[in-house]
């Protein structure tokens, strides 16, 4: 086959081009620590990456959810401690003001006082806001939930039944807010009724109220007891969401990631064929010629 | 006496014989890097012969030759790898041209970056989910209604992007039309010319040569076909279409396709719609009325499903101000879909279910489900899922352009190699053939001074003026 010098000049052009291009490639491997930078490159790996990339971020923003909820049922669970701490208080009280060793004056001038501190003190707990949002007042959030009416025989609520709902992971969602009448409202009519029996020194008020306050403990505690268990879902959601998403965050760099002792390796070895490359079509190029002898 | 003058004549046709032979090789050497060059070379025959006779045997003795005489300047062609070298390389030009475009949209559309679509959709849909755990924060609805802008935002410019590379196109190709009117117009003016210097018996090489190199463009840019005829002009179609027939052309031109968005499309002189099927302007027409409608249909889908899907929960949702029947996001296309303006009052996005409730999340949280709900193709993929399919698409669309264009450009280059294995100029034969020249010059040059001297002797050592 006759090489005219055009082809051995093109050839030369067209080995150094595809060589160079090569190993521009791997070069761009190499600095940017990706296997790719189009989707072209590899149009299967990267959407399995993407795919990979958007479900890290979904469960990033379930375990967000799961952050902000976990807050607001931990807020809600002090204000269940201090309550409890309140009815227990109140207990102690009435268990006094039952006492045949009390008089009516020491029931309404001391007793009686005492237990309206606590009543005070109760409405505020149920009053407990986070993040500027009560946590007792259903969806009406930005509502004082409990006031005591102006002649002190109840216990006004202001907010409403609504529910809160927050989605842990798809499909699944819990309610993190307490309904407040349901929690406190027995603690606080029994404060009230036990106020007024130990002013007006009627036993049996007294008594009704001692069980009512008793009652209201076993009311506050279903309600402890069911954030308790969503407090626990909420933070095992979280554990296995984090679990699930390092998994991923992995899986996808596998995916994206270079693995750089690869392609320095590659890199260096298709530098060292572009190297052979030049050098070759030099000599090829430089090759003397006929017209270089004929004298 | 008149031998020895005839010694000289034969003497003489050799010094211009391969005088002009070398000017052929040094022709070959000075076109050795001219584009479409095929080599020449000068056809040497034994002049004519005459009989001879003398006064003993009479005549028959035997005829004596006159020299040497350039019978012709021969060019070295093979005309089926030129026909075969066009047919690769149309497709090649075809599969390079769409590569190229659509890579340029690819690059410029970045979506394995940070900076990609799929990222602006999922921090939407995050915000949706992030004010919903928090319905009465006002920085988190903010930060809601930004990334809802940004994702607006960023549909805008692909769409943007790509009408803009989709109109760049109509240029392109307005351009490679005018290039082809010229070609034409070049082919028929050497149609002319070959025919006339063909039937005066001449051989008109370079003019080949030119002819040569504008059909390989012509079928580059529009995948055109030739034939040639007995008279030495080709003519050429695109397509079954007669470009040039002999000496005349039918031109092509561009009008506005009013049934094609007013895009450009082809027409022949005859009114005819001109439809390239390989070549340049198939590549481009393809990536134009194909792949980037494909990828613009794909965004006005996303965009206009989102914006449906969106605003028919919204709109019966309530703001913090208690507004209520509004739109989340506006528009009639991907090129114009925005966040309606009225939520820059961050209040009256919607994410309660009912009114005077502001701890309601409800509608927040059936708009962030969306994330996950098949809603495109036929709710079968999620918005996500669908985006990704078209990156997917875009990316396989310009792995296999380039592919098949390296394939394709592989095959053209072996038979260019081929064809210049005919056809191209070596320097180290041309250096030989000059020296075969040179060697031949010096001999006749030598054999006249040795007549020169035989005529000399005869001249002035003979005779009684001695």
């Amino acid at each position: 086959m006759r090489v005219p010098d055009s082809m051995t000049y093109n050839n030369a052009i067209r080995y150094m081009n595809e060589s160079k291009a090569k190993m521009d490639k791997l070069a761009e491997r190499a600095s940017t620590f990706k296997n790719f930078s189009n989707s072209s490159d590899d149009p299967s790996l990267v959407s399995s990456a993407l795919v990979l990339r958007s479900s890290i971020l979904v469960s990033s923003g379930y375990i967000s959810t799961g952050t902000t909820s976990q807050a607001w049922m931990e807020n809600n669970e002090t204000s269940f401690n201090l309550m409890n701490d309140l009815i227990g208080q109140a207990n102690s009280i009435m268990l006094k003001g039952v006492s045949d060793t009390v008089g009516a004056g020491e029931r309404a001038n001391d007793y009686a006082v005492q237990i309206t501190q606590i009543l005070n003190q109760a409405i505020s707990v149920g009053n407990t806001s986070y993040n500027d949002t009560f946590l007792f007042s259903g969806n009406s959030v930005k509502t004082k939930p409990f006031e005591l009416a102006a002649d002190g025989t109840t216990v006004n609520y202001a907010g409403d039944t609504g529910t809160m709902k927050r989605d842990l992971a798809p499909g699944v969602a819990v309610t993190i807010n307490t309904n407040g009448v349901t929690a406190f409202n027995t603690f606080f009519d029994a404060l009230i009724l036990a106020k007024h029996g130990l002013e007006t020194n009627d036993m049996t008020e007294m008594n009704n109220a001692l069980s009512s306050i008793n009652t209201a403990l076993t009311d506050m505690n279903v309600s402890r007891t069911n954030n308790a268990a969503i407090l626990r879902q909420i933070k095992t959601s979280n554990e296995h969401l984090t679990i699930t998403q390092n998994e991923l965050k992995g899986l996808l760099s596998i995916k994206e990631d270079a693995n750089m002792a690869e392609a320095i390796s590659m890199f260096n070895l298709q530098q060292t064929t572009y190297q052979t490359v030049l050098e070759i079509c030099s000599r090829s190029i430089s090759a003397l010629n006929l017209f270089d002898t004929l004298r | 006496m008149a031998n020895l003058l005839a010694s000289i004549n034969v003497a003489l046709t050799a010094l211009l014989s391969h005088s002009q032979a070398s000017t052929v090789h040094a022709h070959n050497v000075a076109n050795v890097n001219t584009p479409g060059y095929h080599r020449q070379f000068a056809r040497v025959s034994a002049g004519p012969a005459v009989s001879l006779s003398n006064s003993y045997y009479g005549t028959g003795i035997g005829q004596m030759g006159s020299g040497v005489y350039v019978s012709a300047i021969h060019r070295y062609a093979v005309d089926f790898y030129d026909t075969r070298y066009r047919l690769e390389n149309q497709q090649a030009s075809k599969w390079s041209t769409q590569s190229e475009i659509v890579a340029q949209l690819e690059a410029s559309l970045l979506e394995t970056s940070t900076d990609g679509l799929l990222p602006k959709i999922e921090a939407y849909f995050s915000n949706w989910q992030a004010a919903s755990d928090n319905p009465t924060n006002t920085s988190v609805r903010r930060q809601l209604l930004d990334s809802a802008k940004e994702l607006a935002s960023s549909i805008n410019t692909r769409y943007v992007q790509i009408e803009s590379i989709r109109s760049e196109q109509d240029l392109r190709i307005n351009q490679s039309i005018q290039e082809i009117n010229l070609i034409a117009e070049n082919i028929a003016g050497l149609n002319r010319e070959i025919s006339r210097i063909l039937s005066i018996g001449d051989s008109p090489n370079d003019l080949l040569d030119a002819r040569d190199v504008a059909l390989d463009r012509l079928s580059e840019i529009a995948g055109a076909t030739s034939f040639k005829q007995e008279n030495g002009e080709v003519s050429v179609s695109i397509n079954g279409h007669i470009l040039v027939g002999g000496h005349d052309i039918y031109r092509l031109h561009t009008e506005i396709d009013p049934t094609n968005e007013n895009l450009t499309k082809i027409v022949w002189s005859d009114g005819k719609n001109m439809v390239p099927t390989s070549g340049e302007l198939a590549g481009v027409i393809e990536a134009r009325d194909t792949i980037f409608e494909d990828q613009r249909t794909g965004l006005n889908a996303l965009s206009m499903m989102l914006k449906d899907q969106v605003n028919a929960i919204h709109f019966n949702g309530y703001g913090l101000d208690n507004s209520t029947q509004l739109n989340f996001f506006e528009g009639t296309n991907a090129g114009n879909f925005k966040v309606n303006d009225d939520l820059e009052n961050v209040s009256k996005i919607a994410l309660s279910s009912a009114v005077d409730e502001p701890g309601n999340n409800e509608i927040g949280r059936e708009i962030f489900k969306l994330r996950i709900t098949g809603t495109m193709n036929s709710d079968t993929m999620t918005f996500s899922q669908y985006y990704n399919d078209q990156i997917s698409k875009l990316g396989l669309t310009v792995q296999r352009a380039t592919t098949n264009a390296r394939d394709r450009s592989l095959v053209a280059q072996a038979l260019v190699s081929q064809r210049e294995a005919v056809t191209g100029v070596s320097l180290n034969e041309e250096a030989a053939n000059i020296a075969k020249s040179q060697k031949a010059y010096e001999a006749a040059a030598r054999v006249i001074s040795v007549i020169d001297e035989m005529l000399n002797t005869v001249i002035n050592n003979m005779g009684a003026g001695r």
